[in-house]
């Protein structure tokens, strides 16, 4: 029987080849999205799910609670975890670890030729509980002493080759590697590179009592004072312990370890499975998951589905007509009801499945489009994701019952008596039509909200950074000179001196980090005066004397920076000078912020700049120069094409000079204007997924669009003869034949305005500051829609109607 | 006992508040065996009457006991077992599902009985045979003559050798020579035993029927049977 439903179903999509494609095209794009956006979500999903005991497994994270604001930290003090092992009971495992930024490797070999290794990622200071929580698999070495003494170093081992040529990696056990000039560890073992999706992937890791031996005299790290988010503390609890009997002995731990002027500090336990999405703290190797963004994905995903679906739902249904006979036919022949239910489901399957291969084969495409959201390391690869075909699977499940039901109960119910009626007049009345037409609403209404949405976000995406942010930014370069904490070598400021003489820079300042950057620097701040005392968190930059100048930032009163290596003198923005309540700026000159046992004065108040994407509001600023951490170099380029010549010249030069002086370093600048552009990066990013949804939404209900006008012009050509020689005018015609589909059109605009701008209000109330809607905006991608979908049915209208009625009306 | 018993069979239309009568008062008795020709002028109710004793509409009011059974107050599985089991139908538009070739189309109702795979092939091959169709099994209906499509419509309809084969104006839309082929093959299949019900407008296919039922606005206005 399938056999004969089969057979069936492939000569009726051959013959009507132009709908068959409509419904695999809008299908196949609606099941490869998904397909991707399932990789992507269910890749964020599993993070450390390889972990047996990750129910049990916490990170302990620190939660300061600033008088205004809270702070949260990844990380915990440095003393934290001894305490915690000696006293609190329950907890079956452990490990503490410090992850470093980047670090400076060199190796020597027997011949003492020597090799370097600039910038390493990935490195550890980790205990010996490390390996114990985290399954890595072992290559060499042994677990229990790799890491217990000072000096040791255990590598994985893509690391391992990247500084060892043996083909055996095995053998650079006991190889030594020197860390940053200065820390040496001899390699006690090599892992396998963790093949999962983890937080957890590290490159090397250096034994904790090495760091403890060497670098605690540079650290805050035996304080209970301060935290660092590198410096990370894991624990698994005994089964069956309550986390928050933990947390509770925590607090109790703190409050004996607390001095009285600390700011009040909470440890908690965060389950491992938080740790990706939850960005409060902070993330390990990996960034954070963004849990909005792949809810939205998943709408998307359902979207395009949803789309193709109905394609296939009004295409189906409006040609019931045609299939009616065979309907009847069958009725009369046997077939029950449900086996035409059922040989309907199947025809629609089959559909399903072909639409299936099509996007398992145009899914590398699609990625592309995903491409802002693709985390790292996911391919499209069957062989690495077998799962990939069970989704399929259920895909083509879900999209055959979801398309299929429909018109499956529609066309079964056909009656077999008008079915096989001579007369056609009666088949011909529009089955579903109602449902149809709401169908064509939904798909508009879905296409229309994604044009609105496009138009919103790329205007607020210029909006922020066309902004006045109270500073300049163009013609700007950065860059930083390298700076070693622990042993400062004051050459920034030899390289300042070369600077100076190169003719195309305009301005030059050698300060803290640019107006608007990624990082903050704040601290608290307390002010008192006439027994007010008003502590806040504010932002600290530091300046030197050009730096207003050069940014172009305004003094409203007072007077500029002095260059100083000490605390000496503040600048604050407007903002901060309301704040403590002068609303002339001239008058808190000279008044005094208190910074533990000293005083500074406030010297001078600038206008408010941002110092972050226009997300944030402005908040309290302070400049203040500290020589010694000016490490950034800002420079502001003559114009262009000026005496001194082009800006890659004057770059050039500026890199001479920096190459003389850091020979072993890498120049790296960037200009300012691109640096304040990508703080728009997931703006941007989401404006390129809406460009897309919008754009694959149109396609696929203009198709089903087509479809349907190509339906009702064959149809209804004998009509539109007999009007020609009435004396019906061509216009007349189209408009006659588009007026129906474009009166949806224009309903689901009206629907879709209102709830496009519920929405993207919402979405706009997450930026302090916001384009305003508009309404030209919503008249625009009207008639966007409009013009498209009347497009899309004219390449049909107009041919029909420019039939010669001769032709349509010669009888049959 | 009558194979069909109809007892005041009544079809109406209603479009809008209008009712529009199609079958009155309709009493019938047909036998197992008979060869009964319904005619009547166009629009009489020919069709309507063969689709209800087809079992493919419902009267409004009367009752029809087919085999003594009553068919409008079973359950639909087993009226449909039923229609499997005793009908088989000719149109006059021949109605041959266009997607499927000649072989395919006779095969169609015996998938729909669940007849297995070599007993049905060997069923096919007897009916182009008899037919004279076997070089023309893999054409599809469109690449037949009207002629040539009715007789795969006949075909298609004996197949699953029904007890009772309904025909509406079988001959309707075929040249006199491809008529007498079909209305030839009819009489052949009543004189094997097989009860015939058929509508037509031709006096001359009408003879060759035991019976002719002639109907007008409705009702059966005579009812003859003829010796052949
Ligand atoms: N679905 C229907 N709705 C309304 N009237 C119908 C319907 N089907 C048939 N009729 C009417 O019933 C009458 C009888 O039709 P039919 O049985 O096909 O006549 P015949 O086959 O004798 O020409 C006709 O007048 C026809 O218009
Ligand atoms: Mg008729």
């Amino acid at each position: 029987m399938f056999k004969n439903y089969l057979s069936v179903a492939l000569r009726s999509f051959m013959r009507n080849k132009v709908f068959t494609l409509i419904n695999i095209a809008g299908l196949a794009i609606g099941i490869s999205a998904s397909l991707v956006i399932f990789l992507i979500v269910q890749h964020e999903f599993s993070y450390e799910d390889f972990l047996k005991n990750k129910d049990r497994m916490y990170r302990v994270v620190t939660t300061l609670h600033f008088p205004d604001q809270e702070i949260n930290n990844g990380g915990v003090p440095g003393p934290l975890h001894t305490a915690v092992e000696e006293s609190v009971p329950g907890i079956e495992k452990s490990t503490a670890f410090w992850m470093n930024y980047q670090m400076d490797v060199n190796i020597t070999d027997g011949n003492n030729k020597s090799e370097t290794f600039k910038k390493q990622k990935d490195i550890l200071y980790a205990d010996e509980g490390f390996f114990q929580m985290i399954p890595y698999t072992w290559l060499t070495g042994d677990p229990g002493d790799a890491l217990n003494a000072p000096n040791q170093v255990v590598l994985s081992e893509s690391r391992a080759r990247v500084y060892f040529p043996y083909q055996d990696i095995t053998r650079a056990v006991g190889r030594t590697i020197t860390y940053d000039d200065s820390i040496q560890a001899v390699v006690t073992g090599i892992v396998a590179d963790l093949n999962e999706v983890s937080g957890f992937k590290f490159s090397e890791f250096i034994s904790m009592a090495t760091y403890l031996d060497d670098w605690k005299k540079y650290h805050d790290g035996d304080e209970w004072g301060s935290v660092n988010s590198t410096s990370q503390f894991f624990i698994q609890l005994e089964p069956g312990v309550d986390p928050e009997r933990i947390n509770e002995q925590l607090a109790e731990l703190r409050k004996q370890h607390s001095k009285e002027d600390d700011v009040p500090t909470e440890y908690t336990l965060q389950p491992v499975s938080d740790i990706h999405f939850n960005a409060k703290f902070d993330s390990m190797s990996s960034p954070h998951g963004h849990k909005p963004t792949l809810y939205g994905l998943l709408v998307v995903a359902a979207f395009l589905l949803l789309l193709g679906c109905i394609n296939f739902i009004n295409l189906t249904t409006a040609q019931s007509s045609q299939r009616a006979k065979e309907i009847g036919v069958r009725k009369t022949l046997g077939s029950s009801v449900g086996q035409m239910r059922l040989q309907f489901l199947s025809e629609t399957f089959i559909l399903a499945t072909l639409a299936a291969i099509i996007s398992l084969s145009i899914s590398p495409l699609i990625l592309r489009i995903f491409s802002g959201f693709i985390p790292e390391g996911l391919q499209f690869n069957l062989r690495q994701h077998p799962m990939i075909l069970v989704f399929v699977a259920g895909l083509i499940l879900v999209v055959g019952l979801l398309a299929g039901f429909y018109p499956a109960m529609v066309l079964s119910r056909l009656k077999a008596v008008l079915a096989i009626k001579n007369t056609s007049t009666e088949m011909n009345r529009n089955r579903g039509a109602w449902v149809r037409k709401g169908l064509i609403i939904s798909q508009f209404v879905i296409a229309q909200f994604f044009i609105i949405a496009t138009l919103i976000v790329g205007k607020q995406i210029r909006y922020s950074l066309n902004k006045d942010m109270g500073f300049n930014r163009e013609a700007i370069i950065n860059f930083s000179a390298p700076f070693n904490f622990y042993n400062p070598d004051n050459k920034q400021f030899v390289l300042n001196d070369r600077l100076q003489g190169i003719p195309g820079i305009r301005n030059l300042s050698l300060a803290g980090s640019p107006p608007a950057s990624k990082g903050t620097m704040s601290t608290t701040m307390e002010y008192v005066e006439d027994g007010k005392n008003m502590e806040t968190t504010v932002e600290v930059k530091y300046a030197d004397t050009s730096y207003f100048n050069l940014f172009g930032i305004r003094l409203l009163a007072g007077r500029n920076l002095q260059p100083s290596d000490t605390l000496k003198e503040y600048v604050i923005n407007a903002f901060y000078c309301h704040f403590l309540g002068y609303d002339d700026p001239h008058d808190i000159i000279g008044k005094t912020i208190k910074r533990g046992d000293k005083n500074i004065p406030i010297v001078g108040v600038v206008n408010d700049i941002n110092t972050k994407s226009v997300a944030r509001a402005i908040g309290p600023l302070a400049f203040t120069s500290l020589r010694k951490y000016h490490t950034n170099f800002h420079i502001k380029l003559l114009p262009q094409g000026d005496a001194s010549g082009s800006w890659n010249k004057t770059i050039d030069a500026i890199r001479a000079a920096y190459r003389d002086i850091y020979p072993e370093e890498e120049f790296n600048y960037s200009f300012f204007d691109d640096d304040i552009a990508a703080f728009y990066k997931k703006e941007q990013d989401i404006a390129q997924l809406l460009n897309w949804s919008a754009g694959l939404t149109i396609f696929i209900s203009c198709l089903g669009l087509l479809g349907l006008v190509l339906f009702i012009t064959t149809q209804r050509v004998k009509e539109i003869g007999v009007r020609k020689v009435l004396g019906a005018s061509i216009g007349q015609l189209v408009v006659l034949l588009s007026s129906d589909l474009m009166k949806l059109v224009l309903i689901a605009f009206l629907i879709a305005a209102p709830i496009a701008w519920l929405v993207m209000n919402e979405w706009l109330a997450n930026y302090a500051y916001r384009t305003d809607i508009g309404i030209w905006l919503f008249v625009l991608s009207g008639l966007l829609m409009f013009v498209i979908a009347l497009i899309t049915l004219s390449t049909q209208t107009i041919r029909s109607a420019l039939v010669n009625p001769a032709d349509s009306l010669r009888s049959e | 006992m009558p194979m069909i018993q109809l007892s005041n069979i009544e079809r109406y239309y209603t479009t809008g508040l209008q009712k529009t009568w199609v079958l009155r008062q309709i009493n019938l008795n047909i036998n197992a065996g008979e060869f009964v020709t319904i005619m009547g002028p166009s629009g009489a109710g020919k069709s309507t009457l063969l689709n209800i004793i087809g079992m493919l509409d419902q009267p409004n009011n009367g009752e029809f006991l087919f085999l003594d059974e009553p068919v409008f107050q079973m359950k639909e599985r087993h009226r449909n077992e039923l229609h499997k089991q005793y009908m088989g139908f000719v149109f006059q538009a021949y109605h041959l599902i266009d997607d499927l070739t000649v072989y395919e189309n006779i095969e169609t109702p015996l998938l729909y009985r669940k007849i297995k795979k070599n007993e049905r092939q060997s069923i096919i091959a007897e009916l182009l045979d008899r037919f004279n169709m076997v070089a023309k099994k893999d054409l599809f209906p469109s690449q037949l003559s009207g002629g040539q499509q009715q007789i795969v419509g006949v075909a298609r309809a004996i197949a699953a050798k029904p007890k009772l084969l309904l025909a509406d104006e079988p001959t309707g839309n075929l040249h006199s020579t491809q008529g007498e082929v079909i209305m030839d093959l009819f009489k052949q299949l009543h004189a094997e035993g097989m009860t015939i019900i058929q509508v037509t407008h031709s006096e001359k296919y009408a003879t060759y029927g035991s019976r002719i039922i002639f109907l007008e606005d409705g009702f059966v206005r005579n009812d003859e049977r003829i010796g052949s």
